[in-house]
């Protein structure tokens, strides 16, 4: 085997940071803003149960304020959801995967092909109809160090998963090798070892 | 070789096994049932000795009897057909384990104190996928452990190579690090203050918990009133004496029976760790395993030449980072810590480039840990004014000066060493912590910024790694971002297997 062990010029290295970010599927808004939608939908259906049934009046002297709090809920909740999507993005790179998310506190999560132990591949109600799906890289490292990609077109998350899983494979099978070697080598030292015994008789 | 027993048809354990299964039931059932028997001692009316014999007796019968039932019951054997090894158990419910010879990973041969008078031994499986010893076996002879864990290795080691062999009884390898009594005592009275105080809490409140459900608070008022007959500063000064007094003792007991004998061998790769006073531990540790390595060492124990030494491992394939995979090491001194390290991770390891926090982590500290509790301190005093201006003051600047030496400690001891083959994160302000970790063991890289310290180029990392995680939070994040990319590209080109 040929052996080099070049001073790394840190500089030199390619920049996670400088990469340039694929934004998600346009669809993929869609598909919030229509969960976003329901859950405030119900909230506001059940406003207007309780406006009907209230009973002692509490809720009647009250109405306009919880109607307001509902609405600065909504509009916040929706510019949240607007600014978290336009911030989310993923970049595949040759040897890693990078995400990043977040409004407040921007992270990228990067985890390398070479790390993954299984890929997943999701798909919800809502996606299947506007033709999305989510991927999840699994690594060793904990939960909290998957890399789940939302609002994906489902072929490209096919291809990602195809290319990951290849990946694993193609290591799975070079430290298959490795052993295989391993224990070539123990059967000769075996061997060896047998030899001596059988002088030591 | 001829073998003695036939594993292919089903075996009991050893018949003296039935004590052996006796103490062991004896014992859950006092655990499951010692408060009610705390009620049966302080209950204020009194029984009659006819009244304790019978149901004494009765309670030891009834063990013995399911003591021997599940002796009965307890089946083991070989299948040698389909390659497993089969333990049926049950009483009532029968269950049926069967281990497949490519799942076992060791085997390992036991004794506890129970186990050593009687001399019998205890066998255990481990298996990949699971976190518990999936198998067990509490009483057989030391031929027939020796025997059925050959056949196990021999059947197992033809079908992979995940095989690990472990060293038992049998073969006694050279003894490699022995922590004597001297360092345990080292470590008794320098570390663990904390846990021990809370286990001496959770033992008082079980304690008088118990006695009040049963009617007999009158035992704690009338020392409490006892008490209270003592002048404060000499009541203040015993309580302080008496808590000290009480952690040192149970954190010197507690150290010495979990660590008694405490030995490190060497076997082909791995370390196997032997101790216990009253249950022996065996442990192994496969140096390609471990992920994190942890050296912990305060002011005192410097001075005493004490360290102890945390190993993280990897759990078994597919499998998450869990607590059963850290073995922590006590007492050992300078030159052996360096011997572990080597033999753990080949090298000690040096540091070329040192990442500082930002000296907005002490002050961002120090606004949430000192000044938010002093503004609600005073507020509520504000309000309820309970105590002088006075003691405010004494109390505050107690306080903030105890809280400012832990904050400043801990701000300056936060460090992320780093060379090409380790990284290593000293943190802590009492107790100093290193993390010890190898670039090529990280599993996936997490870096984090709030949008509010973009303009004073700040941020965190995170490492994960399938023994945990190690992180460094407020430093320069164009520093961080390059080291990242640095150990991205040496984990993309790391052909090293890291567990």
């Amino acid at each position: 085997m040929e052996f080099t062990n070049e001073t790394i010029a840190i500089s030199a290295l390619p920049k996670f940071e400088e990469t340039p970010l694929q934004p998600l599927q346009k669809a993929y808004f869609k598909v919030m803003i229509i969960q976003f939608g329901m859950v405030y939908g119900l909230i506001f259906i059940g406003l207007v149960v309780v406006y009907f049934v209230d009973l002692n009046d509490f809720f009647k002297t009250n109405q306009l304020y919880f109607f307001i709090l509902w609405l600065v809920l909504v509009i916040f909740n929706f510019l949240y959801i607007r600014i978290s999507f336009a911030k989310k993005g993923f970049a595949l790179r040759e040897h890693d995967v990078i995400f990043k998310s977040g409004v407040i506190s921007e992270t990228t999560i990067i985890v390398t092909n070479n790390r993954v132990q299984h890929v997943a591949l999701h798909q919800g109600m809502l996606s299947r109809y506007f033709g999305l799906a989510s991927i999840e890289l699994f690594t060793a490292g904990g939960s909290s160090s998957d890399l789940k990609i939302n609002g994906l077109l489902l072929e490209d998350a096919k291809k990602i998963k195809e290319s990951v899983s290849l990946k694993i494979n193609e290591i799975a099978s070079e430290i298959i090798e490795e052993h295989s070697i391993e224990e070539n080598q123990i059967q000769i030292i075996d061997q060896n070892n047998s030899k001596e015994e059988s002088d030591e008789i | 070789m001829k073998s003695n027993f036939d594993f292919s048809i089903p075996q009991r354990q050893s018949l003296i096994g039935v004590i052996v299964l006796f103490a062991n039931t004896l014992q859950k059932t006092i655990r499951a049932f010692w408060p009610f028997i705390l009620i049966v001692f302080f209950k204020k009316e009194s029984y009659s000795a006819i009244q304790v014999y019978v149901a004494v007796v009765g309670v030891i019968l009834f063990v013995a009897i399911i003591a021997f039932l599940r002796y009965w019951f307890f089946k083991f054997h070989i299948d040698y057909k389909l390659e497993e090894f089969v333990i049926e158990n049950g009483i009532f419910n029968k269950t049926k384990t069967t281990i497949p010879f490519h799942k076992i990973q060791k085997v390992n041969i036991d004794q506890s104190l129970i186990q050593r008078i009687f001399k019998v031994h205890k066998l255990e499986l481990d298996t990949a996928g699971s976190d518990k010893k999936e198998a067990s076996i509490s009483a057989i002879s030391h031929e027939m452990a020796t025997e059925l864990k050959k056949q196990l290795l021999e059947n197992t080691e033809k079908n992979s190579h995940l095989v690990e062999e472990i060293t038992a009884n049998e073969e006694q390898p050279k003894s490699f690090i022995t922590i004597g009594i001297p360092s345990l005592l080292k470590i008794g009275i320098t570390a663990n203050y904390l846990k021990s105080l809370a286990y001496i809490f959770l033992v008082f409140t079980t304690i008088s918990d118990n006695l009040r459900q049963i009617g007999r608070e009158d035992l704690i008022d009338d020392n409490i009133n006892q008490l209270e007959q003592i002048p404060i500063v000499s009541l203040v000064l015993g309580f302080i004496v008496f808590i000290f007094t009480a952690i040192i003792v149970v954190n010197l007991f507690l150290t010495v029976v979990k660590n008694f004998n405490f030995t490190i061998k060497k076997d082909k790769k791995s370390l196997v760790l032997t101790y216990g006073l009253l249950n022996i531990k065996n442990t192994i540790i496969n140096p390609e395993k471990v992920q994190i390595i942890k050296l912990t060492q305060n002011f005192f124990q410097k001075k005493l030449d004490v360290n102890t030494i945390e190993i993280f491992q990897a759990s078994s394939d597919m499998k998450r980072a869990s607590a059963k995979d850290k073995t922590k090491i006590p007492g050992c001194n300078k030159s052996e810590k360096e011997q572990i390290v080597k033999l753990l991770i080949g090298k000690q390891p040096k540091h070329q480039k040192t990442l500082v926090p930002n000296i907005r982590k002490l002050l961002l500290n120090s606004f949430f840990f000192i000044l938010i509790p002093i503004v609600i301190g005073l507020t509520i005093n504000y309000n309820i004014k309970n105590f002088s201006w006075n003691e405010v003051a004494v109390v505050t600047a107690i306080y903030v000066l105890f809280m400012g030496t832990i904050l400043y400690f801990s701000y300056r001891n936060y460090r992320l060493f780093i060379s090409d083959e380790f990284i290593v994160k000293q943190s802590g302000a009492w107790d100093v912590d290193h993390d010890i970790m190898m670039p090529y063991k990280i599993q996936a890289i997490e870096t984090q910024q709030f949008f509010w310290q973009k303009y004073t180029d700040i941020g965190s990392v995170v490492l994960y790694t399938a023994g945990g995680r190690v992180s460094f939070s407020t430093g320069n994040f164009a520093e961080i971002k390059e080291q990242v990319n640095k150990w991205l590209y040496q984990i993309e080109i790391s052909k090293e297997n890291w567990m």
